[in-house]
């Protein structure tokens, strides 16, 4: 091939090169004051714009500064592919603490552990651990989402209500028949819908999903999706009647009306008891799972499309489950 | 599963369709006069991408849709610039085009549109024709859509009749068969590819926006999830031919709608086997059929004088 027929696709290749770099800033450095204050570094999936999972890894950082005076930064969108290189750089620049936000952080943090013994890493969603500087933790999804299950089941005037999710694995798994769970506990006769899109990403989908189950009746939707989440969102709009409880963060002022609460279910304040146990030298390199604690505040955001009474039946539901007197079992199975 | 439940499945298969119908169309198109375009997926993904911007900045449906088009324009332009004045393999170009048009709308996204992201924008209503739309059963799904998905399905007359009777659409078939014939016979085979690439690129480009402007209302990243190439093949499925890609991509467009909505009913099958259903299905009818097609003698080759 002639140099000549190569150079509008050098050229268009270099633009790409521009433009990933750009998007995908390196983590930086901060001086050390005379104090030595704790350096941690959280490395997130997506961007922080989706109002949900990434922007509660953004919360954290905040938390840990305001908190613990901690030095606190993120690197956003890293591709689980160059997740070691991302870890490595955040160990050489001498951060105590690196976060990975996610699950699918996991195998970065294995091999990085390994290879730098004084720096501390930590998995959220993640079961992974190694004795010493490795440790991970998941939540009981199925406590707070029971509660979310159960508002819906409350609100839904049809009595069929379903869920919109991405994919199906043990913690997705246990949170949205966390959902269905609380749902019959508020009426045991309601009907229950279940869809994954395969994909948390992708609105037209989701929205196709939440259709069909309108066409079937449903008026109460929750959704276990990023972007995706959007999709579900436009197909309610078009119902009347129809309302989508989220996740992570209050999104009702998007969709007044429609999107009538979420379940504020955040890792944050753990990774705060993480790094807690961190400053008290308490920390184990183990796995550990976090129930829903009594003083968590409402599991549930309140709307105004949310009767006062059966809010407070919701939260009274709650402080149940985190006392012990309901037990919410966990159900990590998937369809079919 | 009742008669209604299909009925709703065909409401739900129509609209999924169109998209795919402007993008598969405008290949036909393209195709016919010898040009590839792997890039089909990028051209969705930037007139998706511009419509969504254009409909945030003017409110204007019709400025958003133009916004579209000219997004789906770009595209085809640069792959034009690379292949037709540079010479660069049609093929490769494509491929390069994807990876630009998804890192650049991307990073768009979140320079030029800011936080405000995913605020939702304007966006088509449904526009039911009167008696039509009120046959039983399928008046809704085939007459209660809105205007730019009556467009993709009148597009398919259209484009066969441009393509089959008249002479412009000779002029592409000779240029994508023979196309060195052709410039002896004085056909200018250079600008009629690029018309024909111009086409498929404001095609592609409105079937992207019909992706956001058509209900969704927001632009997010990938929006298109391949699409792009769901369309692709079905130009091939449909042996270059505007009705067999309408036929190509109205079983695609079905079968996604089924599987959808055949977990919401419970049935006791693993949820990623229906999710690839459409994507198998697709495969198969390729993979039986493909054999004995023939494609445009001089497609992905471009023409030097």
């Amino acid at each position: 091939m002639r140099t000549r027929k190569m150079l509008p696709v050098l050229a268009l290749s270099a633009l790409l090169a521009l433009t990933a770099c750009t998007s995908d800033g390196a983590p930086q450095g901060g001086d050390n004051g005379d104090e030595p204050t704790l350096r941690v570094a959280v490395i997130l999936p997506g961007e922080t714009t989706d109002k949900g999972f990434n922007k509660t890894g953004e919360q954290t950082v905040e938390l840990l500064e305001k908190e613990f005076g901690a030095e606190a930064t993120l690197t956003e969108s890293v591709n689980p592919a160059q997740q070691v290189d991302v870890y490595r750089q955040y160990a050489q620049q001498g951060y105590d603490l690196v976060v990975g936000w996610g699950g699918q952080f996991s195998d970065g943090a294995v091999a990085a552990a390994e290879e730098f013994p004084d720096t501390k890493f930590l998995v959220v969603s993640s079961a992974v651990e190694n004795g010493s500087n490795l440790a991970s933790y998941d939540t009981a999804l199925e406590d707070w989402h029971f509660v979310g299950g159960y508002l819906m089941g409350r609100l839904s005037k049809t009595g069929v209500v379903g869920q919109v999710s991405g994919q199906c694995f043990a913690s997705t798994a246990s949170g949205q028949n966390g959902t269905r769970d609380g749902a019959k506990y508020a009426n045991p006769d309601i009907e229950w819908l279940a869809t994954y899109t395969g994909d948390f990403e992708d609105p037209t989908k989701a929205q196709q999903a939440a259709q069909a189950m309108i066409d079937q009746g449903a008026d109460m939707l929750a959704t276990n999706l990023n972007q995706g989440v959007y999709g579900v969102v436009q197909a309610a709009k078009a119902s009347p009647g129809v309302g989508v409880v989220t996740e992570w963060l209050d999104n009702s002022a998007d969709a007044p009306g429609v999107i009538l609460s979420g379940v504020d279910k955040s890792y944050a304040r753990f990774v705060g008891v993480k790094v807690q146990q961190i400053l008290d030298g308490t920390w184990k390199g183990e796995h550990e799972r976090f129930f829903l604690p009594e003083d968590w505040g409402p599991a549930i955001f309140k709307t105004a499309d949310i009767p006062d009474d059966v809010y407070q039946d919701a939260l009274d539901v709650q402080a149940k489950i985190a006392s012990g007197e309901l037990d919410v079992v966990r159900d990590e199975t998937c369809p079919g | 599963m009742t008669i209604e439940w299909f009925a709703l499945l065909l409401a739900a298969a129509v609209p999924l369709a169109a998209p795919l119908l402007f993008a598969a169309l405008g290949e036909v198109i393209s195709e016919t006069a010898g040009v590839i375009n792997i890039e089909l997926e990028g051209m969705m993904l930037v007139g998706a991408f511009t419509g969504v911007a254009g409909a945030l900045m003017s409110g204007d449906l019709i400025v958003a849709f133009t916004a579209a088009l000219v997004g789906g324009v770009l595209v085809a332009t640069l792959q034009g610039v690379a292949c037709f004045i540079f010479g660069a393999n049609q093929v490769v170009a494509g491929i390069v085009l994807n990876i630009l048009a998804l890192g650049a709308t991307t990073f768009l996204l979140v320079s030029a549109l800011g936080a405000d992201v995913t605020r939702a924008v304007v966006t088509l209503t449904p526009l039911p024709i009167p008696l039509l739309s009120d046959i039983p059963l399928i008046g809704k799904a085939l007459f209660s859509q809105n205007i730019v998905v009556y467009l993709a399905y009148l597009a398919v007359p259209v484009v066969w009749y441009l393509i089959a009777k008249t002479r412009f659409g000779l002029t592409l078939k000779s240029v994508g068969e023979k196309p060195a014939a052709a410039e002896a016979m004085g056909v200018d085979v250079v600008r009629t590819r690029w018309i024909a690439l111009l086409l498929c690129g404001a095609l592609a480009g409105i079937g992207g926006g019909l992706l956001t402007l058509g209900g969704l209302g927001v632009f997010t990243p990938n929006i298109t999830k391949g699409i792009g190439f769901i369309a692709l093949a079905a130009v091939i499925f449909g042996r270059w031919k505007p009705v067999g890609a309408f036929g190509a991509v109205m079983l695609f467009s079905l079968v996604d709608a089924f599987q959808i909505r055949a977990q919401a009913l419970g049935l006791p099958v693993p949820y990623q086997l229906l999710v690839a259903l459409p994507y198998v299905v697709t495969l198969l009818a390729l993979a039986l059929f493909v054999s004995k097609m023939r494609p445009p003698a001089a497609l992905a080759i471009n023409f030097e004088k």
